[in-house]
C-alpha cells in the first residue's frame, strides 16, 4: 500500500502493525448525552453561531455539569 | 293480627335478602366480565400515571433506586435547561401555526369536496388516504419529496432555474416543512368537516340567496358558523395531538438541524430512553400535561364566543 498517498496516512498504517492489544473504549455513563451535545456542538460551529474553541469549551462545561449531577461519585 | 304482621315482615326480609344476593351475584359477574379491561387500566394507565408523578420528584436512571430530589427536576427544567426552552418554543410554534393551518386546509378541502364536482368519490378517497398511511411510510415518501438534490419539489424548482430549497436541512425551513406534511395528512379532519357540512340546513342557504348573499358571504355567514362545533372538536384534538408531536419529527430530522425540530415529545423521549433520566422525563410529562390542560381550557372558554350550536340564539 502506498502510505504516501496523503500526509499522515502512514501513521495509521504503521499503528495497525504495531498494535499489540485491543483496548475497548471506557464506558461512559452519559454517552448518549455526550453524543447529542456533540451534534449540537457541530451544528453551532457549522451554522456560525460559535467558534470551534467556544463550542468545544461549552461542550466540556455542559458534559462536566451533567456528569456531576448524574454521577457525583465519578465526577471527582 | 300481630302474627300476620310478623309473617309479612319475615317474607319481606327473605325477599330483600334474595334481591341482595342477586345484586351481589350480578355485581360479581359484571366485575368479572370487565376485569380484563379493569386490570389493564390499573396496570398500564393508573399505575404509570401515579408512578410518573412520584418519579418526577426523584433522580431515577432505571439501574439505581430513585433518589428523592424534591422540586429540583421542575426548577431545572424551567430555570436552567435551555434545550427544554427550545423544545417548548418549537412545539408552541407548531401548535400556533400548524394547528390553524391544518384546520383551514381540512375545512377548505371539505368545502370543495362537498360540491358536485366530477370524480368526487375518487378525490375524497385521494385526500383521505394520507391520514391512514403509517407515519413511517409517509416519512420515507416525504424524505424523497424534500430531498435537496433529487427530490420531487427541488427537481421542479431547479428545472425552472431557481436554487434548490434546503427543506429539512435549513433551521428556518425545517418546521414549516413539517407543517406542510401535517396539512397533507388532514384526511380525518376533512371527513369530520364533510359530515358537518352535510348537516348545514339547505333552508339557510335558500334564505341567504333570497337576501342577496353571494357565494363568499354564504360561506362566511352560513357555512362557517354552522360548522363551528366541528371546528372546535378538530381544533381541540389537533391541539392535543400536536403538543405530543413526535413521529415525523423524529424520523425526518431527529430534532435537527440546530435543534430547530427538537419538539417537546422528542426531548422527553431523549431524556427518558437515551439519557435514562426517568425522573426528569416524568417531570417533563407532567409539565406537558399541565400545558395541554391550560390550552384546552382556554380554547373551551373562548368557544362560548365563536361556537354556534344550531337552535340557540347567537
Amino acid at each position: 500500500m502506498d502510505t504516501s498517498a496523503y500526509v499522515g496516512l502512514d501513521f495509521f498504517i504503521k499503528s495497525a502493525l504495531e498494535a499489540e492489544e485491543l483496548v475497548p473504549c471506557p464506558l461512559c455513563p452519559i454517552g448518549n448525552f455526550v453524543g447529542e451535545q456533540l451534534t449540537n456542538t457541530y451544528d453551532a460551529v457549522n451554522y456560525g453561531d460559535k467558534t470551534p474553541e467556544q463550542a468545544a469549551k461549552d461542550l466540556q462545561d455542559t458534559v462536566t455539569t451533567e456528569l456531576r449531577t448524574q454521577f457525583p461519585e465519578l465526577a471527582g | 293480627m300481630r302474627i300476620l304482621d310478623s309473617t309479612a315482615v319475615k317474607r319481606q326480609a327473605i325477599r330483600s335478602g334474595r334481591t341482595r344476593r342477586q345484586e351481589i351475584r350480578n355485581l360479581t359477574a359484571g366485575l368479572l366480565f370487565v376485569s380484563p379491561w379493569l386490570i389493564g387500566f390499573l396496570l398500564w394507565t393508573i399505575y404509570p400515571v401515579l408512578a410518573s408523578f412520584y418519579y418526577g420528584f426523584t433522580r431515577y436512571d432505571v439501574v439505581r433506586s430513585p433518589y428523592f430530589v424534591g422540586l429540583t427536576n421542575y426548577t431545572d427544567l424551567v430555570v436552567k435547561d435551555t434545550s427544554f426552552h427550545i423544545a417548548l418554543g418549537n412545539t408552541l410554534y407548531l401548535v400556533i401555526i400548524g394547528v390553524p393551518a391544518g384546520v383551514v386546509v381540512a375545512f377548505l378541502l371539505a368545502s370543495i369536496l362537498n360540491n358536485n364536482i366530477k370524480f368526487r368519490p375518487a378525490f375524497r378517497a385521494m385526500f383521505f388516504l394520507p391520514s391512514i398511511v403509517p407515519a413511517v411510510a409517509s416519512a420515507e415518501v416525504w424524505r424523497w419529496v424534500y430531498n435537496p438534490r433529487y427530490g420531487l419539489i427541488n427537481s421542479i424548482v431547479t428545472s425552472v432555474g431557481f436554487r434548490a430549497i434546503p427543506w429539512l436541512s435549513s433551521p428556518a425551513l425545517a418546521k414549516p416543512s413539517l407543517i406542510i406534511i401535517n396539512c397533507w395528512a388532514q384526511g380525518t379532519a376533512m371527513l369530520i368537516f364533510l359530515a358537518a357540512l352535510q348537516d348545514v340546513p339547505r333552508s339557510l342557504y335558500d334564505a341567504s340567496l333570497v337576501d342577496g348573499a353571494n357565494a363568499l358571504q354564504r360561506f362566511w355567514h352560513v357555512t362557517i358558523p354552522m360548522c363551528t362545533p366541528a371546528i372546535l372538536f378538530v381544533t381541540l384534538t389537533s391541539l392535543i395531538g400536536t403538543f405530543q408531536y413526535f413521529t415525523l419529527g423524529w424520523l425526518l430530522t431527529e430534532g435537527g438541524p440546530k435543534q430547530a425540530t427538537e419538539f417537546y415529545s422528542i426531548y422527553l423521549y431523549r431524556n427518558a430512553f437515551q439519557y435514562f433520566k426517568m425522573g426528569y422525563a416524568s417531570a417533563m410529562a407532567w409539565i406537558l400535561f399541565i400545558v395541554i390542560v391550560v390550552f384546552t381550557v382556554i380554547v373551551f372558554r373562548s368557544s362560548a364566543r365563536w361556537v354556534y350550536y344550531g337552535g340557540e340564539a347567537q
